[in-house]
């Protein structure tokens, strides 16, 4: 009895290890194909996005105090009516100047959403975690602004990555530097298709350019469309290093155009999706 | 009750401290890890089951947050949650140093495990090592140890609680 006692938490960690093993099993990351919409991730993300969305709010609050009383208190000594006008007009020029960005950002956004061959949705960064073995990213734009699973998501420098779990308020995205992304693609000078996929640091390689392939650093790397996810012609990135690789390909390094760890606001582009009769038909 | 009263307070504040990393300094989430933390502490308990449980529920959270497959932290934890706990039934650790030297070994071990699952799930090349493991043990464990100062009242009943399943053996 006592033996069986003490064996009772090591048959529990067997059986909680093998639930888990499913589980990961039956991601679609682990899978060529299927979708990545899973009724345990969205609860689990419902349940805890509260947290960092509160934070986000008691920051953002924060910041603002703060910044507030460092402009102030620099002129505690000027004349009073001036004093006041001074602090109005700082204000006003902080407040401009963060208007100015937050315009130049969305004029980005909007010219590069005029130019999309789909309707587009903006939303802002929630939170970015770039830090870990994988990549991916919180937005504020989910079931109920129209974002679908496989909606491709960028800014106006080119590719961020593509939503793989929704919400109703919010959507994870998986970055294009995240080592299991990966992304049909050509080089937009040759027209040469190749493999775009993340290397789990800030870059991404370029692969199957055969080592006769015309390549040099400086070329610019686009989307596909061949991939079924992301349409064709939207920029991804730019090739960084060129070297002969063991085999056949060569070996080549890119850096995403879009910078990834200042991501502030999105669009998300709500692709045509492939037919799920389709993409799972197995002849 | 009280002791998952605990465990519940710890992981939102493991998910407060995540969230305001994230906003604030994003890249120091790759150096110290307040999930891996609030499991070892919990396992010093040297309660198997509880262990079990703290891995579990601690892991799913960090996963929800992050990009990682759904179940990898929530293995890794659950795993190193019961090693931690095992041991601590066995053996009683006391004091910040020896709670240091835990999740130093704990870090080490749990993100062996995640490379050794995401090499096995998404057939990557496997590297034990990556380059940013010593800055992760490192920033963990001194993580850990403040955690573990701060706590104090809560660190004397653990102690107090192993001592006593040592007692009983």
């Amino acid at each position: 009895m006592q033996a069986a006692a003490r064996r009772r938490p090591t048959l529990a960690l067997i059986v909680v290890l093998s639930v888990l093993l499913a589980i990961m099993s039956a991601n679609p990351r682990t899978r060529v194909e299927g979708e990545s919409r899973t009724l345990l991730g969205r609860t689990l993300l419902e349940i805890v996005s509260p947290i960092p969305r509160a934070v986000n709010a008691i920051t953002t609050f924060s910041s603002e105090k703060y910044h507030g009383y460092l402009d102030l208190r620099g002129v505690v000594e000027e004349n009073r009516e001036l004093e006041s006008r001074v602090t109005d007009l700082t204000r006003e020029q902080q407040g401009l100047l963060g208007a100015r960005r937050e315009v130049a950002q969305l004029r980005g956004l909007l010219g590069r959403a005029e130019e999309l061959p789909a309707p587009t949705v903006a939303a802002r960064v929630v939170m970015l975690d770039v830090a870990g073995s994988f990549k991916s990213m919180i937005v504020d734009a989910g079931s109920s602004s129209g974002v679908d699973v496989n909606d491709t998501v960028l800014d106006a420098s080119g590719v961020i990555g593509r939503v793989v779990l929704t919400t109703d308020q919010l959507a994870k995205v998986q970055l294009l530097v995240d080592p299991s992304s990966a992304i049909g693609c050509r080089i937009e000078r040759t027209r040469r298709l190749g493999v775009i996929h993340g290397n789990g640091t800030s870059g991404l390689d370029l692969l199957y350019i055969p080592a006769l392939g015309d390549v040099v650093v400086g070329d610019r790397i686009v989307t596909a469309g061949t991939d079924g996810i992301y349409p064709e012609d939207i920029p991804v990135a730019v090739v960084t290093d060129v070297a002969d690789g063991d085999d056949l390909f060569r070996r080549i390094q890119c850096r995403p155009l879009a910078d990834i760890e200042r991501i502030e606001q999105v669009l998300v582009m709500r692709t045509r999706k492939i037919p799920v009769a389709v993409e799972r038909y197995v002849p | 009750v009280r002791q998952w009263l605990r465990f519940g307070i710890g992981l939102v504040t493991a998910l407060v401290l995540h969230s305001i990393l994230d906003r604030l300094a994003p890249q120091s989430l790759a150096i110290i890890d307040p999930y891996l933390v609030l499991v070892v502490y919990f396992g010093t308990a040297g309660q198997l089951g509880g262990a079990i449980i703290a891995g579990v529920v601690a892991g799913f959270a960090q996963d929800a947050l992050s990009g990682a497959i759904l179940g990898v932290h929530a293995f890794s934890l659950t795993l190193t949650g019961y090693l931690v706990a095992w041991l601590n039934s066995r053996l009683v650790l006391k004091g910040t140093l020896a709670f240091g030297a835990c999740v130093f070994a704990a870090t080490i071990f749990n993100e062996v495990i995640i490379a050794l699952l995401v090499a096995l799930l998404v057939a990557q090349p496997l590297d034990l090592l990556p380059p940013g493991l010593l800055w992760k043990t490192v920033g963990t464990t001194i993580l850990g140890m403040i955690a573990w100062r701060t706590v104090g009242g809560m660190r004397r009943e653990q102690e107090e609680l192993a001592s006593a399943r040592w007692e009983g053996r």
